[in-house]
């Protein structure tokens, strides 16, 4: 590229980066492409960020000294944060994201202090979803003992499972509300980690069969998808859409759970032959405790809000596509694990 | 055949009382505790076969009561088990690095607390400093 055009590049990515708040720098394998201004003028200043300035010089410059650092900040996941600072240092929080391999994106920006009440908050609410969950725990308990260990009836084994179900419906429904309550304030606790998502969505299969041994699901799942993941949040996900199917379709229809890598994701698709969802409703399916026309009773409407929170805190995306009359296919994507050379 | 002494110590009645059923007590000897001091104040000169312990609890939590019953070296030998949060990766190495040889998740399934506590029955760790692994027995799940 003539050299004329790499700095006019240059200076417009600059310009472009002073526009956003924060400080700012884009680096390509191991070398600064561009800064916001404002990092540049934060050396020379006693700006807070200067430090995070010459912390992200360092990290990129390569040297030995840095090399720790470097390990440590980029060996996984691909972007995480970091907040530095505290203790009379100002709080600063750094994060950086592979855009795409050997192009990084740091920020630094001025941590918000935590608003006072949050902290209470969240061990209110977390006393509150455990207190409710202990009866449940006794209930499944006293259920299983009597189908382990009493002489049942057939009729009287139906009910006994019914009650289960009922067990884990109101489980899954508490922990939905921590969950909501969690992305709703943007804390959802996900930890992505190296897993190979086709054992995940295998393990998704054999829970949905285990739940609904009558409903037919086809899968249509490769060998190995290696992702960087959280894999409990996904088999959320996984079981959100799958009940959903299922719930959905009429008896005797099967589902269907597929998944296929594709260059820099990997797409996971779960159909339904039931009576689909109208246009003006699959704009809404994502908000939270929006119920459908045709929303089985009881759950709180959650489950899709949750699934899209998690999808996203992944950077992956999740959409419906659905054909009245058809049926619908809810689909959602996660960025494939970083092979980094 | 002599009763197995066994701890649980969990701050719900309802949970301890559930647990006493499903280990009859022709097998089993049961003791209870509600708090993490109770399970200090019990193991005081008592040395039970098993300790079932719960995580949450009030004035001395599980994690907290788990590290203190590890610094008695007349417990090496006594199998902790841990209750855990179902899904949370996080309970569960905290679990193991407080010193706990199991984990049952909350809710529990019956077969698997059945399991689990029969296992640690006949298998015995051993947490006396010497060993080459300080006593580090039961696979740790991340």
């Amino acid at each position: 590229m003539p050299a004329q055009a790499e700095r006019q590049d240059t200076e417009l990515l600059n310009a472009l980066l002073a526009l956003l708040p924060g400080h700012w720098a884009l680096c390509h394998r191991g070398e600064l492409v561009a800064a916001s201004g404002s990092l540049a003028s934060a050396i020379e200043s006693d700006d807070p960020c200067a430090s995070i300035e010459s912390l992200v010089l360092a990290l990129v410059a390569g040297t030995d000294e840095s090399k720790l650092e470097v390990e440590e900040f980029l060996a996984e996941p691909a972007e995480g944060e970091l907040i530095v600072g505290g203790e009379g240092a100002p709080m600063i929080e750094l994060s950086w994201r592979e855009l795409k391999p050997g192009w990084w994106l740091f920020s630094a920006a001025p941590a918000m202090p935590e608003d006072p009440g949050a902290q209470r908050r969240r061990s209110l609410l977390a006393q509150v979803t455990h207190d409710l969950k202990t009866p449940l725990i006794t209930m499944r308990g006293y259920a299983e003992l009597m189908m382990a260990r009493t002489p049942l009836d057939e009729q009287q084994r139906h009910y006994m499972h019914n009650i289960l179900q009922e067990v884990h419906r109101q489980e899954s429904m508490i922990e939905d509300l921590l969950h909501a309550s969690q992305a709703a304030a943007g804390r959802l606790p996900i930890r992505p980690e190296a897993t190979d998502l086709a054992a995940v969505l295998r393990e998704a299969a054999d829970d949905f069969g285990a739940r609904f041994p009558e409903r037919t699901l086809l899968l249509d799942i490769p060998e190995s998808l290696p992702v960087h993941a959280d894999a409990p949040h996904i088999l959320e996900v996984l079981d959100n859409l799958l009940n959903n199917a299922h719930a959905y379709s009429a008896p005797g229809e099967p589902i269907s759970l597929k998944a296929e890598a594709r260059p820099a994701e990997v797409w996971v698709v779960v159909t339904d032959r039931g009576a689909g969802i109208a246009r003006e409703e699959i704009e809404r399916l994502f908000e939270p405790f929006y119920r459908g026309q045709d929303s089985p009773p009881g759950g709180a409407g959650l489950g899709l809000a949750i699934s899209e929170a998690i999808v996203r805190a992944h950077h992956g995306r999740i959409w419906a596509e659905s054909k009245e009359g058809h049926g619908s296919a809810f689909s959602f994507t996660l960025p494939i694990r970083n092979e980094r050379s | 055949m002599s009763q197995h002494l066994m701890l649980v110590v969990d701050d719900d009645p309802k949970i301890r009382a559930f647990i006493k059923e499903v280990f009859p007590s022709e097998e089993f000897m049961i003791l209870e505790g509600a708090t993490g001091l109770e399970a200090l104040a019990h193991t005081q000169d008592l040395i039970p076969d098993l300790i079932l312990l719960d995580i949450h609890m009030p004035r001395m939590d599980g994690l907290h009561a788990c590290s203190k019953l590890r610094e008695r070296p007349h417990l090496n030998r006594v199998p902790i088990i841990m209750f855990t949060v179902d899904r949370d990766a996080q309970s569960v190495s905290a679990a193991f690095a407080a010193g706990a040889d199991d984990y049952v998740a909350k809710p529990f399934s019956l077969t698997t607390l059945e399991e689990k506590v029969h296992h640690w029955l006949s298998a015995k760790p051993d947490h006396s400093p010497h060993q080459p692994m300080n006593g580090k027995v039961g696979t740790q799940t991340a």
